[in-house]
């Protein structure tokens, strides 16, 4: 198009395209024209014919023009050559009226309509001035042809097999023969067709076709490993058929022998099928398979002698014989020759007979052990009782058609003849014939052919799998596939052991295989059965060793949570490393028990703090819309940090003192004291530390206290005086009191805010729980989930690891006599000492598994034996001091600002309640507010336990009316308090009798049946009294009772 | 008492952590550490360590490459407790805060030579819907404490209610 384009002047595409629109009309008025001028136009008929084609060509190609753009351009190229070539000779001739408006066409059409004078002027004057030339111009056809010669467009239709492949070559589809073939990638057909059509056009482009006739590809990409899929069904494989791989052996020879014969060496690959196997025998074949190819082997060489069928053939050829000897015998005239001929006949006959005979013999021999052997396959299965192999054997009675039984009857006619013959020959005196044909009476009798014909089919019904189990057990009495005949196998056994039979004689081998199935069957297979069967291999030295060796039982008691104080961090590898000093520390080290501790989610996982509802997430949203109020700063919830990601040094106190009540002034008249000297130099001297007594680690727990604290003073504090003027909050306390005490009102914290770990403990199960442990652990967990910050202890340990309920171990406990001895007249007095005496007890160090629940109380007499005890013993102990003296008193668990978990003692007075702090030996009011105590969560005495329900644990708060349900939940129902409290339940009896003899005694014991208690744990008790009468005389009391523990 | 020099064996521990996939993030760095029995300590090498930010590579592979080398070696008297790595990969969110992207552990090699190991990783996720929109929002996933536990038992049990 281009090309045309350059050819054209630029005017000349201009006028083209104005005309296109017009060309309907032009095309009208040209015709018009051109009729017109036929009509008047007297001028040369040839040239006016000649425009008349023109145009009428012209206008048949105008409508076209309509069409394609290329066509109407090229049209009018054509035109303008046309017209320019007449018009080159219209220059030389005189001008014709037509060529103008044919030349119009390629020039300005507007002249069309002018009149014929201007027209002719005008065309005159262009040619003069503008020189016509023909554009140069390319057909387009011719164009497509030179491009084809250089581009090369490959076709997407399909390629032709033959035309793939190599000339006369079938495309051999592998799939269809059953090859497999890995899926190629997809690839569009016509994609492919175009690839096809392209490759064909190369030099050896055929080389890329396969025997297919599709492109060579490889298989999918996607998939890495080329993997045959073997279609391998595990049902399907008997394990009988497993392969044996066998390495394929090259035969050099042979390929010597063809390198040498042809240079070039081809690969010719041999496909072999191996459908199946059958074997003739096998050591694994049974009794009816071993039949079975018999009978099979039997049959295939009866159908082989069938097909030779030789018996026939002697038949007829004896039937021949006889034939050419009735033949010589009617001739009678018996001349030498014939005669000759006739001994020879006999003879042959006789030969043929014998053979025929032979033959004969043989397939009924056949025959017979054919139906021997099916006979014994049946009694074999049926004595079996299942069949096992499909074979089938059925014998026809083949009866002899007519042609035969003539045939037969003519032989018989024969043998009549021949005996007539024989006869006439008997009297000839011939010997020698009678000898040979005389046993053919009864021969010829036989001579028929074999009438039984047996059919072998594989039709017979195997038994199902089903009923095989039933079946399976005669086969294994049946014993040794190999030697079915076998009875006495013990016997044989014996035997063969004794023969010493050679074991690599191949005629034993059947035995020596019997012997080896014998022996492995005799093997003892142990009867039981072992998870770890395995374990002996590990066992690499015995259990006693094991228990002796030092390193064990240190990894053992660690495993155990034994061994805290071990101060080694690794474990010696031997023995000899480890010191006798651990095991002595570790002797030491209170028996403990074992317990799982737990971390809870939080412990492990940050998460942004815990939005449970959208009204949580409202509430943080208010937050940051909420007016701050900066005079007034509020204390703000801080982040959480956990325990674990804390090192040293990243935890700092922070104390402020908010309020301090009655601190001791300074007295004025010393003069000299430092803290008067506000000089810097003075300043500078001051070496003193700040002493902060933080008094309980426990109280991460709060993160935070806050509160008035008493301060600890010393009692005479020299140059400090008490303030007057002070009016103490405490209006109640005695003036000594008020004096000497001073009140800080503290806020104290710590930053980063510490997480408290808290351990949900799950005691595991006591096997030796009585109903009233697993009450107290249900009424814990029920408590617990009813205020889950609330302390509440039901059952503790005591020193010998057994579970007891608290209210054990409260009984009144007779205080220290020189105590007592003291203030014999004031009791109040008393009870304070007695309550400094308790304080004054050593407190036992903190254990790591005070607030795990498993806690462990010793008795209040131990506690003050042993002169230790936390602050439970101490407040057990307080509690039974002054149960002595007849006051209500009860122990008090929950939580002081101080100490964090604490226990009280609660004493009811007249008409207040009193709580005393063991640790300290201080007496509190239940309204007194500076009592250290900020929770009260349960209360316990010797008959029952109870736990605050109320809603508010502050001391101040509680209501300490424990009989009341509503406030206080009890452990024990009120009715069976006295009863089921009452644990042990004691039964016995004395028993009197006069001494004879021991074995007496003990008897009367016996019988009485106290000591067959079913009940477990039961206790007995046993005294003895022998009360001496004169004369030896003695007269014997036994006391007999047994402890029940209560079930 | 030859307590003057406990016998000990060493476990001496070289390589690398090479390469990562994660497929959804890019400019991740990794944390490794140790965790190991109560028998067990290190004697020589980092313990611990910080690796440098990578992208991704601009391949078919998409890997994201630290080769940040690990040498460390323990002493120990006690197979029990056999010293285990664990990673734990962090990297920006579509907000630009540092957010966990994986954790994982692996156990060193029992057998001499050279191994490669792929550690499978995992992230603790929000147990609410809501949760999970803050955690997202907020750029605070949830995290552990303490990568450790990875490796560790504690705290791992089913705890009812």
């Amino acid at each position: 198009m281009s090309e045309e384009m350059d050819n054209v002047t630029a005017e000349e595409i201009r006028d083209k395209h104005l005309q296109k629109e017009e060309n309907q009309n032009i095309v009208k008025t040209l015709r018009g024209k051109v009729r017109e001028k036929r009509k008047n136009s007297k001028i040369n008929k040839n040239e006016k014919s000649s425009t008349e084609q023109l145009t009428d060509s012209k206008i048949y190609q105008r409508t076209k023009t309509e069409v394609s753009l290329d066509k109407s351009l090229s049209f009018f190229i054509l035109n303008g050559e046309e017209s320019s070539a007449l018009d080159e000779s219209s220059k030389q001739r005189p001008v014709n009226h037509s060529y103008p408006k044919c030349f119009s066409l390629g020039g300005n059409l507007q002249n069309v309509d002018e009149s014929e004078d201007e027209e002719f002027m005008k065309e005159f004057i262009l040619t003069d001035l503008v020189k016509v030339k023909a554009a140069e111009y390319e057909d387009d056809q011719e164009q497509i042809k030179k491009q084809k010669a250089n581009i090369f467009v490959p076709s997407s239709s399909p390629v032709v097999n033959q035309r793939k492949l190599p000339k006369d070559m079938m495309p051999r589809i592998l799939e269809d023969e059953g090859f497999y073939i890995q899926r190629k990638p997809e690839i569009y057909k016509k994609t492919c067709n175009k690839m096809e059509n392209r490759l064909l056009k190369l030099e050896e482009g055929k080389r890329w076709f396969g025997e297919s006739g599709e492109i060579l590809s490889l298989p999918t990409p996607i998939k890495q490993s080329w993997n045959f899929r073997l279609n391998i069904r595990k049902e399907s494989l008997n394990p009988l058929l497993k392969t044996i791989y066998r390495k394929a052996v090259k035969c050099d020879l042979g390929s010597l022998f063809v390198n040498k014969i042809e240079g070039p060496r081809e690969i010719y690959q041999l496909d072999l099928n191996i459908v199946g196997l059958q074997f003739s025998h096998h050591h694994l074949f049974n009794q009816e398979q071993v039949l079975c190819a018999r009978l099979l082997q039997l049959y295939e060489c009866f159908q082989d002698r069938q097909q030779q069928n030789v018996s026939q053939l002697l038949y007829e050829k004896l039937k021949a014989l006889t034939d050419a000897t009735k033949l010589s015998n009617e001739n009678s005239e018996i001349n030498q020759l014939t005669r000759k001929s006739l001994q020879d006949y006999n003879w042959q006959i006789s030969n043929t007979k014998q053979l025929y005979d032979l033959e004969r013999g043989k397939d009924l021999s056949l025959l017979r052990s054919i139906l021997r052997t099916w006979k014994q396959i049946k009694s074999l299965r049926q004595q079996q009782g299942f069949t096992s192999t499909p074979i089938k054997l059925q014998v026809q009675r083949i009866k002899i058609n007519k042609c035969d039984e003539q045939e037969q009857e003519q032989i018989s006619e024969i043998s009549e003849t021949e005996k007539k013959t024989e006869g006439k020959e008997l009297k000839n005196g011939k010997k020698e014939r009678l000898s040979y044909l005389a046993p053919d009476e009864t021969e010829m009798e036989r001579m028929k052919q074999i009438t039984l014909r047996p059919q072998l089919s594989f039709t017979a019904e195997l038994t199902s799998l089903s009923k095989c189990s039933l079946m399976l057990r005669n086969v294994d009495t049946r014993g040794v596939p190999g030697i079915p005949w076998l009875i006495n196998e013990q016997k044989l056994f014996e035997w063969a052991n004794e023969v010493r039979i050679d074991p690599n004689n191949p005629e034993y081998s059947d035995l020596m295989e019997f012997v080896m199935y014998m022996s492995l069957k005799g093997q003892d297979i142990p009867k039981y059965f072992r998870l770890e069967q395995l374990q002996d291999e590990f066992n690499f030295v015995s259990e006693e060793e094991m228990e002796k060796s030092k390193r064990f039982q240190l990894l053992q008691l660690r495993n155990a949570g034994q061994l805290d104080n071990f101060l080694l961090q690794q474990m010696p590898l031997h023995d000899i490393e480890i010191p006798d000093l651990v095991f002595q520390v570790r002797r030491l080290i209170m028996k403990r028990i074992v317990k799982i501790t737990k971390c809870n989610l939080s412990d492990i996982v940050t998460d942004y703090e815990e939005i449970v509802s959208t009204s949580q997430l409202t509430d943080a949203v208010f937050k940051f819309v909420e007016p701050r109020r900066k005079l007034k700063p509020q204390r703000k919830e801080r982040k959480k940090v956990t325990a674990l990601t804390i090192s040293d040094g990243d935890i700092k106190i922070l104390v402020r003192i908010v309020r301090a009540y009655n601190i001791p002034m300074r007295k004025t008249t010393i003069n000299s004291s430092p803290g008067h000297d506000y000089s810097f130099s003075s300043l500078s001297k001051i070496k003193d530390n700040i002493y902060i007594n933080i008094f309980d680690e426990m109280m991460i727990e709060k993160h935070e206290i806050s509160g008035t604290f008493q301060v600890t003073i010393p009692p005479v504090l020299l140059g400090y005086t008490w303030s007057n003027t002070y009016v103490f909050p405490r209006e109640d306390s005695n003036e000594q009191n008020l004096k000497e005490c001073t009140f800080l009102n503290i806020f104290a914290t710590i930053e980063p805010q510490i997480s408290y770990v808290t351990y949900n403990p799950t005691l595991d199960k006591f096997l030796d729980q009585t109903e009233v442990l697993q009450r107290a652990q249900i009424f814990k967990k029920n408590c617990k989930a009813i205020f889950p910050n609330r302390r509440i202890i039901t059952t503790v340990f005591n020193d010998e690891g057994i579970q007891f309920l608290v209210t054990r171990y409260i009984k009144a406990l007779n205080p220290p006599q020189q105590l007592l001895d003291i203030f014999l007249h004031n009791s109040n007095a008393t009870l304070d000492l007695i309550a400094r005496f308790v304080s004054l007890i050593p407190f036992m160090p903190n254990t790591p598994d005070e607030n795990d629940g498993s806690d462990i109380w010793m008795t209040s007499e131990r506690c003050i034996s042993l002169a230790i005890g936390n602050k439970e013993e101490h407040a057990i102990l307080l509690c039974n001091f002054f149960l002595y003296f007849g006051k209500k008193a009860l122990v008090l668990l929950g939580t002081s600002g101080l100490e964090g978990h604490v226990a009280y003692v609660l004493t009811q007075e007249t008409n207040e309640y009193l709580l005393w702090n063991p640790s300290t030996g201080q007496c509190y009011k239940q309204f007194d507010p500076f009592c250290p105590l900020k929770s009260v969560d349960c209360l316990f005495d010797d008959r029952n336990v109870w736990f605050n329900i109320q809603q508010s644990n502050t001391p101040m708060a509680v209501f300490f009316d424990y009989s009341k349900e509503s406030f206080w939940k009890p452990l024990l129902p009120k009715n069976v308090q006295g009863t089921k409290v009452q644990s042990i339940q004691v039964t016995g009896f004395p028993i009197q009798m006069p001494y004879t003899d021991v074995q007496s005694v003990i008897d009367a014991v016996y019988q009485t049946g106290i000591n067959s208690v079913e009940f477990p744990q039961t206790e007995f008790a046993l005294a003895v009294y022998i009360h001496p009468y004169p004369n030896n005389i003695l007269s014997v009391w036994v006391y007999l009772a047994s402890l029940v523990q209560y079930q | 008492m030859t307590t003057a020099s406990p016998s000990v064996f060493l476990l001496m521990v070289n390589g690398q952590v090479e390469s990562a996939q994660f497929p959804e993030y890019d400019d991740l760095y990794c944390k490794y550490c140790f965790v190991y029995g109560q028998d067990w300590a290190p004697t020589a090498g980092l313990e611990e360590g910080i690796s440098q930010i990578t992208s991704k590579s601009q391949d078919v592979r998409q890997a994201l490459v630290w080769n940040f080398p690990i040498d460390v070696t323990f002493k120990s008297t006690n197979p029990y407790g056999w010293p285990q790595i664990v990673l734990s990969v962090y990297g920006p969110d579509v907000f630009g805060n540092d957010v966990v992207r994986g954790y994982g552990a692996v156990h060193v090699p029992f057998s001499p030579g050279r191994h490669k190991r792929t550690i499978p990783m995992f992230v603790p996720e929000s147990t609410s819907k809501l949760q999970k929109f803050t955690s997202w929002f907020m750029g605070r996933r949830p995290e552990y404490t303490d990568p450790k536990v990875v490796a560790q038992g504690e705290g791992r049990e089913v705890q009812p209610g």
